[in-house]
């Protein structure tokens, strides 16, 4: 008799919803508004049934939730920012040892260190719809203008810099710039990551290959110098093969090859630019280290990454940017260095160099206090121990920098500064670089030609970047 | 005397009426919590939701009308026919194994083994680990170089996968995940083959039926209301799989596990297309719709109620 | 059944046992090895040495007692909630009569069919006019509304069952149906409040996506979002990885064995649910 669900009912249950969804097709055409209206709180049957829920909600939470770190001040005159980051063990005690420092140098304010998964970008575009982001935040260049144009998320610090007087003189020029997006100002940065190989000294000497120059833009390190020195470093069979290079799968990581052979993926005015010849050819040739040279291994393959591999002494080379030297620091078995990216056909080699910059949200309640944190994540005591390099010109050529482990090159990545060259800005960047990551990765596992990529992606991600993906 | 019966009859009747209309004011103060959590969070979102599958909106400046424009992209969007592949893979091979298994399994648990109570433990718990949690252990587990499935494989001389990291074998790898999750499917099963009389096997076995023609004839028919149950909402859990998604694969590799519902986030939480992602979730509701109305339709073949009983 | 039969169907189940329980197994030895052993090849079935430490170690790595308290905070009063409003609604279906109780049970039954992403755009939209967002109100505030559909159908289908007699008795003495609820069917219920309060306090054990949505503040995070950040941070490490997702499993198996006889009653009523 108790059948879970009559029939008829089922069948007039289903009737109701589908009739609902038809008047509600009638409907929006005469108000397409569709926010339900705020007065429509179930709290008052929430409050009257349960008052406890709200009342023992609140103190639990302590003095972080949104009511209370919107509202005054704590009672002991202690303004409560907080500052979120993402990223991997090394990365996050980098940034909590900051958050540490800040705390202890002033008492005015208190900042507390949120840890976000990672790659959770898209995730704070919903808390700055949400009104719920975090006061500061670790942010990247490529990601200022979307912030920006989805609604001014980010607060604007111009004059806040100009009446602090910021030396801007301290920072590259391309990098300074990057600060800003249509002549506002909207992060202020503390360490730049320059993209290099890392490689194995050991493995090196074992096969006795010569080791990579240890300067930007060698003649004699080119393309085929690099095909031939990953070849000879490739050897062995199954799961103990070693293979002579190990990229990072993310196509950002092709932008040094790229432009070194010409191209560009996106032109200086925003133009889609990835059919260019020299595009092309430098995805192909990227393609072909696999496909044709097997000197690296499939996407498919690099399962605990491509640092993995690296780490247990099965790849040579390993490209990835210098925030990975705090990890690589604390290997004890890899006797590792840093190379630069080879020279290509233009005879030039220009480098990729991740502006990491922080941010503040442009509805905290205390931009004052979020302007006092971004400037000490800018300063010099804040960066000298920098993730990759200090962005700090004047505190990247100090000792301090140079010399912080005796056997590697550190040189290498003050000198990528002036080869560095801007990433394309769009606002529209999480869904372009959705889109062309997933298209890269299948190239790079054998399943996609590149020029099958590129007829693919020219459409897409030119509707992407006009803002109608 | 007379006058007094008279007036307590009209009093009887009074309080009968005022009984009655108070019971029916006691039943809606009673069930006022749900019908306003219905009208507030159920029927006024799916209003709205509807609403704004015709808009577009990103949450940041009012939604525009957009008239059909989402359906239209929806018919050229490549990713919106990809996660639906994907899902319906995982659903048509993944419910109907998976509602397999768990029968077998209660089968099994219902015989007369020593330790029977361990067995049964032992095939529930995985059931209970946490969404998150289990996540985390199949990724671990099916690490192509260090993981449990290839060492298992390959102690046993047989192949090895990669699993998660395959476009091909990904959602395979999905559905072997969530069969080893099968124990509350196998639970609900369990109790109904306990409910099953056992006069009804004695008759058919004294009437010369082997196992097997029990479990066709006597077993499958008691149970056959608790399949199309358990087929049922497995079939709407599995359109709407997005936890082990999301943390293992996060749609990789190369979109081979972008579910429905993950690309449905994606599209309001990441890209802001909140008109969209409506119209993404109404198209859903409109399958599971129909996909349960078939369920019912067909389930007059082969569905065996007990008050069919007199018929037949 | 021969002997033989016995046998091997003994050694089949043990079998099946072994495969189902040797993923836990994994999990339990991979939290107890030194970090970096994870990686050996061939792998330590027993961990070598036994590091305990990695336990302390993962839960401070995060704040994890913010974590857990959160976590027992929205199931505690969520499934308080769910109890009280779904025995009231399932009540109120089950024995009083009110018009329009048939066609509203019916929006019962088919609100348990329905997918729940439908509602989830505009529900967070809702949340977040209300100011809810960043507070554990949404994932409280809406399971006093009458729980869920399910916990709503099997109130009514356990009170169905409830003899008459008891509250016609009760009622010729005057007393209220809020009595009647309170004093007679509540006290004979505790199976049906076990059962429910059994699926509820999972449910919110697990819940995954309406945390993700609603609560992002590291003292606010649900030990779901937790471990979620846990894989962000550790990535590789699995050893501490699967110490931390050893910490989220065992409270549930530990009120499984507790519970043992609830857990199955509700699952009866489920499966019985379903005839």
């Amino acid at each position: 008799m108790a059948r879970i669900v009559s029939r008829r009912r089922f069948v007039l249950g289903a009737a109701l919803a589908s009739g609902a969804a038809l008047l509600a097709a009638c409907g929006q055409v005469a108000a397409p508004t569709a926010v339900p209206p705020p007065t429509a709180t179930p709290s008052a049957a929430g409050a009257a049934t349960k008052p406890a829920a709200g009342a023992t909600t609140q103190p639990a939470a302590g003095a972080t939730t949104v009511a209370a770190a919107a509202g005054a001040p704590k009672a002991t005159g202690v303004i409560e920012i907080t500052f979120a980051s993402h990223g991997d063990q090394s990365e996050q005690d980098f940034y909590k040892k900051a958050v540490e420092r800040f705390n202890q140098k002033q008492s005015a304010i208190h900042a507390t260190f949120q840890a976000e998964p990672t790659n959770n970008w898209q995730k704070y575009l919903t808390l700055m719809a949400g009104g719920t982001m975090y006061d500061t935040f670790r942010n990247e260049e490529k990601r200022v203008a979307e912030f920006v144009e989805r609604g001014a998320q980010l607060l604007d610090v111009t004059d806040k810099a100009q009446k602090d007087k910021i030396d801007k003189e301290d920072f590259p020029p391309t990098v300074w710039d990057e600060f800003f997006w249509k002549g506002k100002m909207y992060g202020f940065g503390h360490d730049l990551s320059p993209a290099v190989i890392f490689y194995n000294r050991k493995l090196f000497k074992d096969k006795g290959v010569p080791p990579p120059p240890t300067k930007w833009g060698d003649p004699k390190w080119d393309w085929n110098a690099f095909v031939d020195t990953a070849k000879k470093l490739t050897f062995g069979d199954g799961p103990q093969k070693v293979f002579g290079f190990v990229g990072n799968t993310w196509w950002v990581y092709m932008h040094p090859w790229i432009w070194s052979n010409g191209g560009q993926i996106v032109d200086d005015n925003g133009k889609l630019t990835i059919d260019q010849p020299e595009t092309v050819e430098a995805f192909q040739f990227y393609a072909d280290l696999n496909g044709i040279h097997h000197v690296m291994p499939v996407a498919a393959d690099m399962t605990n990454g491509p640092a993995q591999l690296y780490e247990s002494q099965r790849a040579a080379m390993y490209i990835n940017n210098t925030s990975y030297t705090i990890r690589a620091r604390q290997l004890k078995d890899v006797d590792w260095e840093m190379a630069p990216y080879p020279t290509g056909k233009t005879g030039k080699v220009f480098d990729r160099v991740p502006n990491n910059l922080c941010s503040a949200y442009a509805k905290t309640p205390h931009p004052d206090a979020a302007w006092e944190y971004l400037k000490h994540m800018a300063s010099k005591e804040a960066t000298f121990d920098a993730r990759g390099m200090p962005s700090r010109i004047s505190v990247a050529r100090s000792d301090d920098f140079l010399k912080r482990t005796p056997n590697q090159n550190w040189q290498l990545l003050v000198d990528a500064g002036p080869i560095r060259r801007t990433e394309p800005r769009t606002p529209y960047f999480n869904l372009f670089d959705d889109t062309l990551r997933a298209a890269w990765e299948s190239v790079q596992n054998g399943n996609k030609t590149v020029k099958d990529m590129i007829a693919e992606m020219k459409p897409k991600l030119t509707k992407i970047l006009e803002g109608q993906g | 005397m007379a006058l007094n019966s008279i007036q307590a009859r009209a009093i009887a009747r009074r309080r009968g009426r005022s009984l009655l209309f108070r019971e029916k004011v006691d039943g809606y103060v009673m069930i006022a919590p749900w019908l306003i959590g219905l009208v507030v969070l159920t029927a006024g979102p799916m209003l709205a939701s509807a609403a704004l599958a015709f808009t577009n909106y990103d949450i940041l400046t009012p939604p525009k009308f957009s008239g059909t424009a989402n359906v239209e992209r929806m018919l050229g969007d490549e990713l919106f026919l990809t996660s639906l592949r994907n899902t319906a893979y995982y659903t048509f091979i993944g419910v109907p194994l998976h509602v397999a298994v768990a029968l077998g399994a209660a089968l099994l648990l219902n015989t007369k083994v020593t330790g029977i109570r361990f067995y049964r433990t032992a095939f529930y718990m995985p059931s209970m680990t946490p969404p998150v949690a289990n996540a985390l252990l199949w990724l671990w587990i099916y690490n192509p170089d260090f993981g449990l499935a290839n060492i298992v494989l390959s102690t046993l001389h047989l192949p090895t996968s990669k699993w998660l990291w395959d476009k091909n074998t990904a959602i395979p790898s999905f559905i072997l995940m969530s069969l080893w999750g099968l124990g509350s499917q196998m639970i609900t099963f369990l109790a109904g083959l306990q409910n099953v009389p056992p006069q009804l096997h004695e008759a058919a076995s004294i009437d010369g039926a082997g196992a097997l023609q029990r479990f066709r004839h006597v077993t499958l028919p008691m149970l056959s209301p608790i399949v199309l149950f358990n087929t049922i909402i497995a079939v709407i859990g599995s359109f709407q799989v997005f936890t082990t998604a999301y943390i293992a694969t996060n749609g990789g590799p190369e979109n081979a596990t972008l579910f429905y519902v993950l690309y449905l986030y994606r599209n309001g939480f990441e890209y802001f297309k909140m008109g969209y992602a409506s119209a993404l979730a109404w198209v859903l509701f409109l399958i599971v719709l129909v996909f349960t109305l078939v369920q019912f339709k067909l389930s007059n073949r082969w569905v065996y109620y007990e008050g069919d009983l007199r018929k037949g | 059944m021969t002997t033989l039969q016995r046998g091997a169907l003994q050694l089949f189940m043990t079998l099946c046992a072994a495969v189902l329980l040797l993923p836990l197994y994994w999990m339990v030895t991979t939290s107890l090895k030194a970090v970096g052993k994870e990686w050996l090849m061939p792998p330590q079935w027993i961990p070598n040495p036994v590091v305990w430490s990695n336990y302390p170690d993962a839960l401070t790595a995060l704040p994890f007692n913010y974590f857990f308290r959160n976590t027992v905070l929205i199931v505690v009063l969520a499934t308080a909630g769910t109890v009280l409003t779904s025995t009231m609604a399932g009540f109120a279906f089950a024995r009083l009569r009110f018009p329009a109780r048939g066609f509203l049970f019916t929006l019962v039954l088919a609100t348990m069919m329905l997918p729940n992403v439908v509602t989830l755009i505009p529900t967070f939209l809702l949340f977040k006019q209300l100011g809810w967002l960043n507070t554990l109100l949404p994932l409280i505030v809406p399971y006093w509304l009458g729980g869920t559909a399910f916990s709503i159908f099997l109130s009514r289908q356990f009170f169905l069952a409830v003899p008459y007699e008891l509250d016609e008795a009760a009622r010729v003495d005057g007393a209220s149906n809020y009595r009647i609820y309170a004093a007679i069917m509540l006290p004979l219920s505790p199976p049906l409040i076990g059962a429910l309060a059994i699926f509820s306090v999972l449910h919110h054990w697990n819940e995954f996506l309406g945390p993700l949505i609603y609560v992002n503040r590291m003292e606010l995070r649900t030990l779901a979002l937790g471990l979620r950040s846990f894989q962000g941070s550790f990535a590789s490490n699995y050893a501490l990885m699967m110490a931390a997702a050893t910490v989220t499993v065992l409270p549930v198996v530990a009120l499984f064995f507790a519970a043992q006889r609830f857990f199955m009653r509700g699952v009866l009523m489920t499966g019985l649910a379903g005839r």
